[in-house]
């Protein structure tokens, strides 16, 4: 009598926990994923869990290369939880880069449907074709996302920005420029549908901007601020160390985890021996924020 | 503490008195200067957080930090309302700096064993100098 061959099985916890350990090695996540069918999907979780495309290198490539691979292998798109965007660069990108990106660009975000945190840096919202407004809108509804992260985001009006915020928002971080060289059309029929939209109960925010920290504090309707216990402010100007006070006393017994960057001590009359140096120094730094 | 000519605060200054929630504070400073030590004290001052448990102070560079002012601070922190401390975290960015700061600017804190002096990890730098940027102005970020 021949006896079957037993070949026991780890329990998924204990895969979970060793795979979980190797979650910033690629190279032993693709040899995990090659053991065995359990094994899969705990590696490929940690190995497709943040997707980038930034402007080091071409950005048209990197969404077509992506689009390529998600085309063969759909699945993977639900593994993909933190998407990074950026077409922040020293130069300008190219107006060809921008309409291969605008081509492109809605069809990849349109299969981001588990994601959990976006990172965009200096996105031209207003600059862009419906098309891709419209993807990115449908990706700031999506009920998983709760964390977005917006750094040199550039708005003709800040409406812009903060129509596109849902309320599952738990997190928030905002720094940007408001330029003025786009033609502020688009808001308008998404200004009617923020007033029924519920607001945004946030629990975290990071702010360095004046004029979103205005908006915020003013008769805005999108964020609930009452709810935030994180606050990280960076007071980079004496305008913005008087909207952060603000805030902090708006926020009153809610607010559990301060972080402030410290104010511009270059503008204090305890600055006067000090000050021109320093503003000097800063100048020639670049560092000034006038 | 920017519009204070005569040395009190005014509604534009950031003060803590409204927040007894308050678990954990933060302040980073990018650069040193005399009256650092005397603002944070003023800030420490008016904290009424029975339940805070750390404070961390991220210094990126300790040029011009003087001992006397940060005794000061060490004091206001060894007051009664800061009993809770669990941790007070000085946080440098550079190993030389860490020899700078040593447990003789907060005998207090160190007294009772709740004084770290520990370097900023080079991710946490990355990040800082990254938001940091937003100092530059944006045009300088979009040449046209």
């Amino acid at each position: 009598m021949r006896l079957r061959s037993y070949r026991p099985r780890l329990p998924p916890e204990l895969i979970e926990y060793t795979i979980d350990y190797l979650h910033d090695s690629p190279s032993a996540l693709r040899a995990c994923a090659r053991v065995c069918r359990d094994w899969v999907a705990p590696s490929r979780f940690h190995l497709f869990y943040r997707r980038e495309i930034i402007s080091t290198r071409p950005v048209p490539l990197q969404i077509r290369r992506l689009l390529a691979f998600l085309g063969r292998s759909p699945h993977i798109a639900f593994y993909i939880r933190e998407f990074v965007f950026s077409v922040y660069s020293k130069w300008r990108m190219p107006n060809s880069d921008w309409r291969q990106v605008n081509a492109a660009l809605p069809y990849l975000l349109g299969m981001l449907t588990q994601l959990r945190k976006l990172v965009l840096y200096g996105i031209p919202f207003a600059g862009l074709v419906p098309g891709t407004r419209a993807a990115f809108r449908a990706l700031f509804a999506l009920p998983c996302l709760v964390h977005v992260d917006v750094i040199y985001i550039k708005v003709a009006e800040l409406e812009h920005f903060t129509t596109l915020l849902c309320s599952p928002l738990k997190r928030l971080s905002v720094s940007m420029p408001v330029e003025e060289q786009f033609p502020s059309i688009r808001a308008k029929d998404e200004a009617v549908e923020l007033r029924e939209r519920s607001p945004c109960r946030l629990e975290y925010l990071h702010a360095n901007h004046e004029v979103f920290m205005h908006w915020l504090l003013g008769a805005q309707t999108v964020i609930d601020i009452s709810t935030i216990r994180t606050l990280d402010a960076w007071c980079n100007s004496k305008r913005m160390e008087g909207l952060v006070a603000r805030l902090i006393r708006r926020l009153g017994p809610s607010l559990e985890d301060l972080t402030i960057q410290l104010p511009d001590l270059n503008d204090s009359p305890y600055m006067k021996d000090w000050g021109a140096p320093f503003s000097s120094i800063l100048s020639s730094l670049g560092l000034t924020d006038e | 503490m920017n519009d204070h000519p005569d040395g009190l605060p005014t509604k534009d200054t950031i003060d803590v008195e409204c927040n007894p929630n308050i678990r954990r504070l933060t302040v980073r400073i990018d650069l040193v200067l005399p009256q650092v030590a005397s603002y944070l004290k003023y800030l420490l001052s008016r904290l009424s957080a029975p339940n805070i448990q750390q404070i961390t102070l991220v210094v990126l560079s300790c040029e011009g930090m003087d001992r006397h002012g940060w005794n000061e601070v060490d004091q206001v922190l060894d007051g009664i309302k800061f009993r809770g401390l669990r941790e007070v975290a000085i946080v440098v960015s550079r190993v030389q700096d860490m020899d700078i700061i040593s447990q003789h600017w907060f005998p207090s804190m160190y007294s009772k064993g709740i004084l770290d002096i520990r370097r900023l990890s080079f991710l946490r730098l990355h990040n800082h100098f990254k938001l940091s940027c937003d100092f530059i102005h944006p045009t300088n970020m979009f040449p046209h």
